[in-house]
Order: C-alpha cells, then structure tokens, then sequence
C-alpha cells in the first residue's frame, strides 16, 4: 500500500499534547486530535485503501492518557489490526514513542 | 474662629506659654524631642508586637525541613499550625533556626498557606538557606512587607500555580525546558518529565474532590539544583489525595475501605500496577494507565529520587518501599530529581512492558 498523506503531529496539531479530554481543561487534548486531525484523515485512507503515515517527532512527548485517548480509542471503534493496517509510525527522535503507541493500539484496554 | 484667637495679644500670650511648656518638659525628662518621639514610636511598637503574641503562636519549624527526608516532622508542623488556623488565631512561622531546607518542603509550604492569611513569618538565618527561600518566588504567592521580597532566580527556578485550566502542557513543556537546559540533556529526553507532568495534572483532576472533579489547585515548583547538575520537581495537589478517591479492587476490600479497615498501605501495589483507579465512570475500560507509566519512567537512571506522598503513606517510588506515616496529608505530593546518567536507558520502558 502506498503513503498517500501524512500527519506531522507537531505540526498540524501541536508540540505539547495534553491529557485525554477537553473536560480536563486541556486545548490540546487525545480526544480533540482524534476528532479532528486523526479520525477523519485515517477514515480517508480506509475509504481510499492508502496508508497514512504519522509523524512523531517535535514534540515533547506523548503521555499516556493522550496516546489512549486517541490511538486508544481509535483502536476500540475500529480495530488493532484496521488501524494498524493503514497508519505506518516515524520517529527519528525517539523510537519509543512508536512502540508505546503502537502497543496503546494493540492493548486499549488495561491489563 | 473666635475674634479674640486672631489678635496680637492671644499669639503672645501663646507663644510665653508655649515656650514655658517646653522648658518644663525638658527639665522633667532632659530628653531630646526627636529622640523621645522614636522611643514612643518603639513603645507602641513593643506593645503591637505584645499584642500578636498574644493572638499569634509562634511555632519554630523543624531544623531540618525538608518534606521528602523529615515527613512526619514537616507533617506534624503543619498540622499543628492548621489547629491553630482552625482557631481563628494566626501563628507565626519561625524557620530562623532551620539548618537543612530543601525545595520540596517550600513547595508544599506555599501550597499549605495559600488562602490563609493570618500568619507570619521569618527567613532562615543560614545565608545559603535565606536565599533559597527568596528565590524560591513564594513571596509572590503571599502578602508581604516591603522588606520581604522574592529575589530574581540566577538558575532558571520555575513556581507555577494553577486553579483554573487543570492540564496546561505550556507549563509542562516550560518546566521541562528548564530541566533539560539545566542537567544538559537533549531535546530527545523531553519525553519522562513532560508525561510524568501531564499525568499529574490530569490526576489532580480525578483526585481533587469525590463529588466535584476538576476543582483544585496545584503547584509546581521546579528547583535548578546550583550545586549539581539535577533539576529538582514539586508538585502538589491539595485534593482529597489519591488514596481517598480509590475505589478498592474486590468486593472484601470495597467492604473493607468503605468501613476503614483496609490501609491505604494495602493498597499501594495494587496502585502502582494499575490494577484500582479513581472513581471515574467514563471510559474506565481504558483508563488507568498513568500510574504504571509514571512508576516504569521512575524506574529509569534519568531519575535519581522519586517520591508520592498521599494521605498517610509515603512511597518510594524507584525501590518500591512505603511507609506508614504518623499524620496524614490531605492531598498528593509527587517529587522527583532529574539527572543526566551516562547510562540513561532509551529504551526505557516499552520493552519492558511488552516482555
């Protein structure tokens, strides 16, 4: 499958992500780049069978109720292997980051 | 004006009288006017400072003040100046005599005075001590005399507060920055503190009431140690603490809680691993994960101390031992130093995880 399109996290949502919710008072919230950066653009890869790749690196990290509030649940509605399928990870930086979220996509759901 | 005050004859007669007054005075007491005037200004002065003692306890703090290695002492300090709160009397906070001062116990110390207002209080007589105090920024956070005033930090201290928007990640990623600059690591090792604060700050959102989430202020006091090259992290939130809003695992120890017979020591593995969480209702099928992720970057050499403090426990968070203390704490207190090992481990902790 071919990578057709691309979100640079630091980019086109933000260098510092916050929590899980807007509710926690957070601008930058997991819930607020699902709606509206992550879902809509993985939608279009599915919709168009592509890959979406995602950038990880600039930003100063990724916390754990970011990753399950929008990798997370994007897992829970649409499946590890769906997600996983069309979304391809690059981080220079920091490879962690890459097998923390992926490894948020493949266990949602705590232990 | 009476007529009679405006002719020449009254202001003669004034002055002569005026002038045997002050003859009189002098032979009585033989003392300079300027000078008896500062003595009665230092009379009144005795009598206010009389008048506090009386309203006002004085209570010496610990001599060695530091939260995170003379717990129950700092705990037992302030609490007896919170019976003293409750009383409506003021205490006066008498730190003159502190010989070891550390920037946890002045984090917790401003987080403790914020909305009180009848107190009082000194500065370490220790140069060194007297510093780290003014620079710590706590006079910004209280009302003060002219002559106490918050010093300029030469080493890039951060004190922040926050009541309103609870997870603010510009404050996390300043505090970070600070560290980072300060210990020389690189923009590469953003990741543990910057999720460490975060999940902080959304915690004291689910800890901060058990019926009201989200209304609690915290505190973050970032300390640039002069003398090493570690950064030094406070923070605190005065909720109701973590253990308080945990919802036990298994029926027994909910029946147990919910009548006090279970320890909130009990519960601090089950804590650490994820297994219990606050009693949040949506999306706890996901939730939970903060914790565990902030014991696995603990654990790591980028951390030299790590300690949580909630309730009446104390955990060490790198070694996994706890302790019962002997007075509880209202609220949670998280503390860590930062530091540049050569053996910082980037491959932390998701392998770890995955083993």
């Amino acid at each position: 499958m071919e990578i057709k399109d691309t979100i640079v996290v630091a980019k086109d949502f933000t260098p510092t992500p916050g929590a899980r919710y807007d509710s926690d008072g957070t601008k930058f919230s997991g819930e607020t780049f699902l709606k509206s950066v992550l879902e809509p653009k993985f939608t279009k890869a599915v919709e168009n069978n592509y890959l979406l790749k995602i950038v990880l690196d600039g930003v100063m990290g990724y916390p754990s109720s970011f990753v399950s509030g929008s990798f997370g649940k994007l897992s829970l509605e649409k499946t590890a292997d769906k997600v996983l399928k069309h979304i391809v990870f690059e981080s220079d930086d920091n490879p962690m980051r890459k097998e923390k979220i992926i490894f948020e996509i493949r266990h949602p759901k705590k232990k | 004006m009476k007529k009679v005050y405006s002719q020449d004859r009254w202001k003669k007669h004034s002055n002569r009288r005026s002038k045997k007054e002050s003859r009189n005075n002098k032979k009585k007491d033989g003392i300079h006017p300027i000078l008896k005037a500062y003595l009665l200004q230092r009379k009144l002065y005795t009598y206010e400072d009389k008048r506090d003692r009386l309203t006002f306890k004085v209570l010496l703090a610990p001599s060695n003040f530091s939260f995170i290695d003379n717990t129950n002492k700092v705990l037992e300090y302030l609490k007896e100046s919170e019976k003293h709160f409750r009383q409506n009397r003021g205490v006066i906070f008498d730190k003159s005599h502190v010989s070891h001062l550390t920037s946890d116990a002045i984090a917790l110390f401003i987080a403790f005075l914020n909305g009180k207002n009848k107190f009082k209080g000194n500065e370490p007589d220790n140069p060194i001590l007297k510093r780290l105090f003014q620079e710590s920024g706590f006079y910004d956070f209280v009302k003060t005399k002219k002559s106490y005033q918050s010093k300029t930090n030469s080493s890039g201290n951060l004190l922040h507060r926050e009541s309103n928007s609870i997870v603010v990640p510009e404050v996390a990623g300043e505090a970070v920055m600070r560290g980072i600059r300060h210990t020389d690591l690189t923009y590469k090792d953003t990741d543990p503190v910057y999720d460490i604060l975060i999940e902080c700050m959304q915690n004291t959102n689910n800890h901060a009431s058990l019926n009201n989430y989200g209304n609690c202020n915290w505190w973050l006091y970032v300390y640039n140690d002069p003398n090493e090259k570690i950064t030094k992290y406070s923070f605190v939130d005065l909720g109701v603490g973590i253990f308080s809003s945990l919802v036990a695992n298994g029926l027994l120890n909910k029946v147990l809680k919910k009548f006090n017979y279970l320890k909130n020591i009990e519960m601090v593995d089950d804590l650490l691993s994820g297994k219990i969480q606050s009693r949040i209702d949506e999306d706890n099928e996901i939730r939970g994960k903060g914790i565990p992720q902030i014991v696995d970057y603990a654990k790591t050499d980028y951390f030299k101390r790590f300690f949580i403090i909630a309730n009446d426990v104390k955990i060490d968070v790198k070694t996994g031992e706890k302790w019962q203390l002997d007075f509880s704490m209202k609220g949670t207190f998280l503390y860590w130093e930062l530091q540049n090992n050569i053996n910082n481990n980037k491959d932390y902790i998701w392998k770890l995880k995955t083993q």
